[in-house]
């Protein structure tokens, strides 16, 4: 935990109205979140209209984790394992929608790290399954043709092996 | 937990398209991830998803790509393919992979016109691999094109004209090609690895030697004890780099020709300077003279030395755990840093 018990804490209101109370030093890795408090917009509740409770916990949990400061060099390489165990835990999400949800939330939060972890998980998931099995992953509408979609992959054809 | 928690609801519908509303950006950071093939696949999830692929910003045409047209295709196409792919990504092209395989005729205009497109797209890590017999020789004005941050190049040709490279790796069958004043003019390099045949010799003496100080990690390969001239040299690159943290000395894995009477003293070590060397790695190590000498160097002028690594060439160096013991009593003794261990791992020697 951060040594300093002075740290200001920041409000932050979810889109169903829930309010979570965080340390300033914990939220900065928002990059939208440092530029909200750098242009003094954080002195009431700052409004998270595009996150709900549930996720901005999930968020919250993470920025918390990634917050913690090794205390030595030692501490340090146990730290990283640590951290990269945590990461693994993180993105294993019951439901497919939380996943995109923490990926939305990481995008309009600006927290890069966060972002490139959950882009990653989604790549994971998908990297060996075929069109149609993604389509059905996302729930993606195929509205091509079966003539358009033929030729559409034959545009590609060598990608399709 | 100063989470204060309110009710929760469900807010998801299971036939929901979760992903095709996301940002272009977001999706290209997805698309970034996969192999290049499964990213252009996605061109026929739907109408929306047609030309999504064509804003990737990395272009990794790796082994593993090369691998997976082999499979499929023979591999003939692998060349036919890039250049076919090129032209349709609309974005900036920050990371770029290009693979030339070892068995396949190079066509060294193809390559530089894919070099000079991305060059021109905001390139910030460009790595070049050929694994070709013939060294690529590619125009300077290709690299002095390349303006973002490049970060890594790993070819068999050096290239001057890129003053801001960060990784420098070479490999190939150049002998003696390269010369040290174009790597000193890399002045943004952090890493440095290098096979010492590279290097061309002819001048390493009379030169006046320029610092480079944003090096930090140095690994030098096939440094031949037995030959003064090349371990002059790896005196000089070593302290041509003041900030040099890192350094993994390979020694060649044959056994060296016996060197000729007297020829060890031409090796002037009291030219170390201090360094500010941290971690020190010898691998294949012989215990010839030089080596020896260059080893007690070191550590005689690295006040901030934590670790010296001595990876002896066959675990029968040092004879029994007494050698061992007897031969780090020998290095300590010219000890200037307080916290410095040295390690003899014979593990894979």
């Amino acid at each position: 935990m951060s040594s300093s018990s002075s740290s200001k804490m920041i409000e932050l209101r979810s889109s169903d109205g829930e309010t979570f109370h965080v340390e300033e030093t914990v939220v900065l890795q928002s990059e939208t979140i440092k530029q909200m408090i750098d242009d003094d917009c954080a002195n009431a509740a700052i409004p998270l209209p595009n996150v709900t409770s549930m996720t901005l916990a999930k968020v919250i949990e993470y920025i918390k984790k990634h917050a913690e400061k090794p205390k030595d060099d030692d501490d340090k390489k146990v730290a990283e394992e640590d951290l990269k165990k945590f990461d693994a835990e993180f993105v294993k999400v019951d439901q497919e929608s939380m996943l995109f949800d923490l990926v939305r939330a990481a995008n309009y939060l600006n927290i890069k790290s966060l972002l490139d972890l959950t882009c990653q998980a989604v790549a994971d998931s998908i990297k060996d399954l075929s069109v149609e099995e993604v389509r059905k992953k996302f729930n993606i509408q195929n509205d091509f043709t079966p003539e358009e979609e033929a030729k559409v992959r034959k545009e590609n054809a060598w990608a399709f092996d | 937990m100063e989470l204060v928690r309110g009710s929760r609801k469900a807010f998801k519908f299971a036939s929901e398209d979760v992903i095709s509303n996301m940002s272009d950006d977001v999706i290209t950071n997805i698309l970034n991830r996969l192999p290049l093939q499964d990213a252009v696949r996605t061109c026929t999830l739907s109408k929306d998803w047609r030309s999504k692929w064509t804003l990737l910003n990395h272009l990794i045409f790796d082994e593993d790509f090369y691998l997976y047209l082999q499979a499929t295709h023979n591999g003939n196409n692998y060349g036919e393919i890039i250049s076919r792919l090129l032209p349709y990504f609309k974005g900036a092209i920050t990371k770029f992979v290009l693979y030339i395989p070892g068995d396949s005729v190079v066509d060294v205009e193809d390559i530089n016109k894919r070099v000079l497109f991305v060059s021109q797209k905001g390139i910030q890590e460009f790595t070049l691999k050929n694994m070709d017999e013939t060294p690529l020789e590619l125009p300077a004005y290709l690299f002095s094109c390349l303006k973002g941050r490049v970060r890594k190049l790993q070819t068999g040709r050096f290239l001057a004209g890129c003053p801001l490279l960060e990784i420098l790796k070479l490999r190939s069958n150049t002998d003696g090609e390269i010369k040290r004043d174009e790597i000193e003019k890399l002045g943004n390099l952090k890493v440095l690895i290098l096979p010492l045949y590279e290097l061309s010799l002819v001048d390493a003496e009379k030169r006046v030697r320029t610092t480079l100080s944003c090096l930090k990690k140095l690994r030098l390969y096939e440094v031949d004890f037995s030959n003064a001239i090349m371990v002059s040299c790896v005196i000089d690159l070593i302290c041509g780099f003041p900030d040099l943290e890192t350094l993994l000395i390979k020694a060649t894995f044959g056994d060296d020709v016996p060197a000729p009477a007297g020829s060890s003293s031409e090796v002037d070590f009291s030219r170390v300077t201090r360094l500010k060397l941290q971690k020190v790695k010898f691998v294949s190590v012989k215990c010839p003279k030089n080596e020896v000498c260059l080893m007690k160097s070191l550590i005689a002028c690295s006040p901030f030395l934590e670790k010296m690594v001595i990876n002896p060439k066959s675990s029968k160096l040092f004879g029994d755990y007494d050698g061992k013991r007897k031969f780090v009593r020998e290095l300590m003794l010219y000890q200037a840093s307080p916290i410095m261990e040295i390690i003899i791992d014979s593990a894979n020697g």
